[in-house]
């Protein structure tokens, strides 16, 4: 799936971002070490970046920039949680997560008052899984299962999250971001999603959401 | 880090530890440090090995040491002789010595008046290389990029004559060279790229792609091959 490559050169043109700034954020990791793709070409080495999510990723650090120092950006767009802690009540008055979901979310790992990142990353999830109409109420506490076991093994690295289905059998599975899957043609693949987006995507909302008050 | 409740670990002669978070570290002699460390200030005057990641707000060393692991921190001065084995996420590094190290350099400023082998990615804001010894790096990228000559002919002669081997006309060799300001001198290089690119005496480059401004030193001795606005 990572065919569409943008070589460097291309990249800092479509942007009008210089080498300076490219190296600037790498430095700070705002750029994942992991899409720096080098490959030999006629006119030697070159650097290749996923097309879509580097274009994505240089977008929202333009626009953000104005208004968080590099190293806060940095502190949002990497894969690693942070340490905000929540209250229940906020996440759902905020919409965060929904009622059932948190309902389902009780009944598989306890009862919580307040959560840390983690814990909201996973409800947050369950809660996409099943608002989408994707997954069952059954289903989701499969996929909160699996996240709670396996998902902290995958620490700093980039994830995602898999659902399959096969004739009315389901399973989900947490891979490597970005690693090529291939099922059985009787198999259907009902949704792919890159925790890491979905990571900096929730850090966002708790940064912004007027979640102050409920932050240690 | 500075905090006033921790301790200060000192080694002088022979000694080692298996490391911790320490104020201020010093080792005067020989020393050996076994694992992780933490402190606000590391100084090595003599030989000193690490085998685990060290963190500290300030290192120096005076003499040689050898880190295994990463070292990150505020501000790194060699003035002998540092391998290190590991990733390097120091501020700021300034280098009078022989610094080698194995894995990438991130800084804001790189500076170094000495020898230095970077063998990943030398990536700085201000890269500030004067060329006393061989400088070699997989790649350089930043800002601001500025490699010299380092000090007058007589000087090398002395340097080479304490350190038998070392080129009387010693060069920078790296694959690519990408940054906004680039102007170098004395350096070896397959690919220069930059927004604004000077390419001084003693340069042998294979191609300079720039996007703004572009100007070669039309003294004997500098090769481009190729030069191409984009």
């Amino acid at each position: 799936m990572e065919n569409d490559l943008i070589s460097k050169k291309e990249l800092l043109e479509l942007t009008g971002i210089s080498y300076g700034q490219l190296y600037r954020w790498k430095r700070k990791m705002l750029v994942p070490e992991d899409w720096f793709i080098r490959k030999s070409t006629f006119t030697g080495q070159e650097t290749f970046f996923p097309r879509d999510r580097i274009l994505a990723r240089i977008e929202k650090i333009k626009n953000m920039k104005d208004d968080a120092s590099l190293d806060e950006l940095a502190d949002i767009l990497s894969p690693n949680p942070s340490d905000v802690e929540v209250e229940k009540d906020m996440l759902v008055k905020e919409k965060v997560v929904s009622e059932i979901s948190m309902d389902i979310f009780a009944q598989v790992l306890g009862i919580l008052d307040v959560f840390d990142f983690q814990k909201t990353l996973y409800a947050y999830l369950l809660d996409r899984m099943l608002s989408s109409g994707d997954a069952s109420a059954e289903e989701g506490k499969i996929i909160l299962k699996t996240l709670a076991e396996s998902f902290p093994a995958f620490e700093g690295k980039q994830c995602d999250l898999l659902f399959v289905r096969k004739l009315g059998v389901s399973f989900c599975l947490l891979i490597e971001g970005q690693s090529r899957i291939s099922l059985d043609p009787g198999a259907k693949l009902v949704r792919r999603i890159s925790i890491s987006s979905v990571v900096e995507e929730l850090k966002t909302k708790l940064s912004n959401g007027g979640f102050s008050d409920g932050k240690q | 880090m500075a905090n006033n409740s921790m301790n200060d670990l000192r080694i002088n002669g022979i000694g080692s530890s298996s490391g911790g978070k320490y104020d201020f570290v010093q080792i005067n002699g020989k020393g050996d440090i076994t694992g992780d460390l933490e402190c606000r200030e590391l100084l090595i005057n003599g030989l000193a090995h690490l085998d685990g990641n060290v963190k500290a707000d300030t290192i120096r060393v005076s003499g040689k040491s050898d880190f295994r692991g990463d070292v990150s921190g505020n501000r790194m001065i060699i003035d002998g002789m540092s391998d290190i084995g590991g990733i390097v996420k120091v501020e700021t590094v300034e280098n009078r010595g022989m610094l080698r190290i194995a894995k990438d350099c991130g800084s804001e400023v790189f500076s170094s008046q000495g020898g230095f082998t970077v063998g990943g990615l030398l990536n700085a804001g201000k890269i500030d290389i004067s060329v006393y010894a061989q400088c070699k790096a997989k790649e350089i990228g930043g800002e601001d990029i500025e490699v010299r000559i380092g000090g007058g002919l007589s000087i090398r002669k002395l340097i080479g004559s304490l350190f038998p081997g070392l080129p009387l006309n010693p060069v920078l060799i790296t694959d690519t060279i990408e940054g906004d300001n680039v102007y170098i001198e004395n350096t070896t290089a397959k690919v220069v790229r930059g927004q604004n690119v000077k390419i001084g005496p003693g340069c042998e480059i294979g191609v300079v792609e720039y996007r703004e401004s572009y100007y070669k030193d039309p003294v004997a001795g500098t090769s481009v091959n190729e030069s191409r606005k984009i």
